[in-house]
């Protein structure tokens, strides 16, 4: 059978051009959505060529939002609320794993921070209504110092909290001191943020971003280039001639960035300023600083790290970053100046011309 | 069964030997250093050209899908990131030429020569290879600051390859197909 | 074709010297819009997600009052020169107005309660994401 050589090189030529395109392509698209969940707004990034994919891994992340929204809040219908329920009557109480695990790490990561990030004082928490934001018949009221002394003296810390697990592997746990109430609010989202990636990761998701409220965490990358971020610039919030961003900073795999900032959930009353950072040791919002954001692994101890740092201050920053395992750190004072961990001054990069210091490694 | 036997015709034997010759420039280009990464005398696409204004798209198509792939099986990137940029390079100026080609295909005498052929080439060639890079490999805006460049030394490079594929095309012009 | 070409002069058409000269100005306006521009990294979109809906796109070059009722009530979002706000909301809390104007791509911000977000999106955007307080 003779065959004519011109179709025959078409041919080849055309099925040559199906074949590169049927190849995979190196690139994937990033699929994004935007959920109202965990009390803030959350958005999700996935590199993926299978959108179905990415919409399943998504539907259940956002179910697994919601139920530890329920499981954790503090005083809303879950596991958290009931409690902290019984915990003033200082019996043992029989909880999940999943709770005594949340309360094991932040017990471990509350005594590094010394203190300063404790979510034994809910009773503060309530007192200042920050855990009411959500309400939509929400009245702030300014609370009176006399209740907040008395909240303080009565000293209420997670050492105060003891876990043990019966002879069937239950977790129990029980409290020495009546005014212990948990309020996980610095520390839930981070843990959140470690689960979702775990989702992901059991949808063989390898490059996704999570962002959940301007606190993020990441997993590879976007299209073989780091995810790049920019990290706000609290002045901005108050003065939009500022400049939006503060400085950009590319995230490796696995890598998490957490902000605590007075710029955004804050109330005024009789001319004040009060934010949401309730400092354990005095019962007010923390003073003298406008925003700490860590960089860590764990966006867990991240989360937690950014509030103690905040209430740190510069003086003790490093001090605290350095016995809770963090490297990576920045944090604005309010008089607007920039401090760097050494670490985070060499992946950073500044976009602003405030003044800048970089913590020396022997604070 | 019947024997099976190829015809090979005469334009299957240019198509052949224009391909051999711009996969050697072709070659013989990527072992010289460039100033700026994607920037390229682009020799090899004179041959493109010279198959287009002499022979018609067809065979341009032919020879320059046979460069990009064949080459590329030669320098070893055959499906790798440099090939889909040439590939890309090469598919956008071919249909560029064609789209310029179009509205004076019954009024030859208008018809750019070879110089405003090239030009058309080489600014889409490079704007072909600049998007897939933008899209797939580097999707930072940043890259966009480089277009610029990368055009100008377009129009610069596709004047000299259009002068060549003049003195190329010239001597033919009397000559039957 | 007047004049045919000699051997060895360089012969340039009436058409040649348009496609010259076209791909001269494409060169000037790249520099121009490129280098001395500024449309790159600028916000150009607003994105308004209410609820669970597939969210909606708007356009930053018509100022513009935008009303949408969610939840709680209503919120009322402005447009006004690449920028936008919260100018009212239905919340008690109103974080979303004391938010301000946004003006970065990928700045976001939400009224919770009402469940309506809004987020500024822009051409070939520098980042991936903004971390900070919302």
């Amino acid at each position: 059978m003779p065959i004519k050589i011109l179709p025959a090189r078409l041919l080849f030529v055309g099925l040559l051009t199906l074949l590169i395109s049927c190849q995979k392509t190196p690139v994937a698209q990033v699929y994004q959505q935007q959920l109202f969940a965990f009390g803030t707004l959350i958005d999700i990034s996935i590199v993926t060529k299978n959108s179905q994919q990415a919409q399943d891994a998504i539907s259940e992340i956002s179910s697994e939002f919601d139920r530890l929204h329920t499981q954790w809040h503090p005083w809303q219908g879950g596991e958290l609320a009931l409690v902290n329920q019984q915990l003033p009557a200082l019996k043992a109480i029989a909880i999940s794993n999943e709770l005594a695990e949340l309360i094991k790490q932040s017990q471990t990561l509350s005594q590094q921070s010394e203190g300063l990030f404790d979510p034994a004082i809910g009773k503060l928490i309530r007192l200042w209504q920050f855990d009411q934001l959500e309400k939509d018949n929400f009245q702030f009221h300014l609370p009176s110092p006399k209740a907040i002394q008395s909240i303080v003296d009565s000293k209420p810390e997670m050492a105060n909290l003891k876990l043990f697990k019966n002879a069937a592997n239950r977790s129990f746990l029980q409290s020495d001191n009546p005014s212990v109430i948990l309020d996980f609010g610095a520390f839930a989202k981070g843990v959140a943020i470690e689960k979702m990636l775990t989702i992901l990761k059991a949808h063989h998701i390898d490059n996704a971003l999570i962002n959940a409220g301007g606190d993020l965490k990441v997993t590879g990358s976007k299209n073989q280039h780091p995810w790049r971020i920019g990290i706000k610039n609290p002045q901005n919030a108050q003065d939009p001639s500022q400049p939006a961003i503060l400085a950009a900073i590319q995230l490796n795999s696995g890598e998490a960035l957490f902000t605590s900032g007075d710029y955004e959930r804050f109330f005024i009353a009789n001319g004040r300023h009060y934010h949401h950072i309730i400092d354990p040791r005095n019962g007010y919002p923390g003073q003298g600083v406008r925003a700490v954001t860590i960089l860590d692994t764990d966006a867990g101890r991240a989360d937690a790290a950014a509030t103690a740092i905040f209430l740190a201050g510069p003086k003790k920053a490093m001090n605290i970053a350095r016995k809770m395992g963090v490297t990576h750190l920045l944090l604005i004072d309010s008089d607007n100046h920039i401090y760097l961990s050494p670490a985070m001054a060499k992946r950073l990069e500044l976009l602003t011309e405030n003044s800048t210091s970089i913590f020396s490694t022997h604070d | 069964m019947k024997q099976l036997h190829f015809i090979t015709t005469h334009e299957d034997h240019r198509v052949a030997l224009l391909a051999a010759l711009a996969i050697t420039i072709h070659i013989i280009e990527s072992a010289f250093p460039t100033p700026l990464p994607g920037i390229k005398p682009g020799l090899a696409n004179v041959i493109t050209l010279f198959c287009f204004i002499r022979y018609g798209w067809k065979t341009a198509l032919q020879v320059s899908l046979l460069r990009v792939v064949i080459s590329s099986l030669i320098l070893g990137s055959f499906l790798s990131p440099t090939f889909l940029l040439s590939l890309s390079g090469a598919l956008l100026s071919l249909l560029s030429l064609l789209l310029v080609q179009w509205p004076f295909r019954h009024h030859l005498k208008y018809q750019p020569s070879a110089i405003g052929y090239a030009l058309i080439a080489s600014i889409s060639h490079i704007s072909g290879q600049f998007l897939v890079a933008w899209y797939f490999f580097i999707p930072h805006p940043g890259l966009f600051k480089l277009l610029p460049i990368f055009i100008t030394f377009a129009v610069l490079l596709g004047l000299v390859s259009g002068i060549i594929t003049q003195f190329l095309v010239e001597p033919y012009k009397a000559l039957p197909e | 074709m007047t004049n045919a070409p000699g051997n060895g002069t360089i012969h340039f058409k009436g058409t040649d010297i348009i496609i010259l000269l076209l791909a001269v100005l494409l060169c000037v306006w790249l520099y121009f819009s490129l280098w001395f521009g500024q449309a790159i990294g600028k916000a150009d979109t607003l994105i308004v997600q209410i609820d669970d809906q597939s969210p909606t796109e708007y356009s930053l070059k018509n100022d513009r009052l935008l009303k949408f009722n969610g939840r709680i009530g209503t919120s009322l979002i402005e447009i006004k020169q690449g920028k936008a706000r919260f100018i009212h909301s239905s919340c008690r809390n109103q974080f979303c107005v004391f938010h301000g104007w946004l003006t970065t791509p990928g700045d976001t911000t939400a009224c919770l309660p009402n469940r309506i977000s809004i987020t500024l999106k822009g051409y070939a955007s520098e980042y991936d994401a903004l971390a900070g307080e919302r």
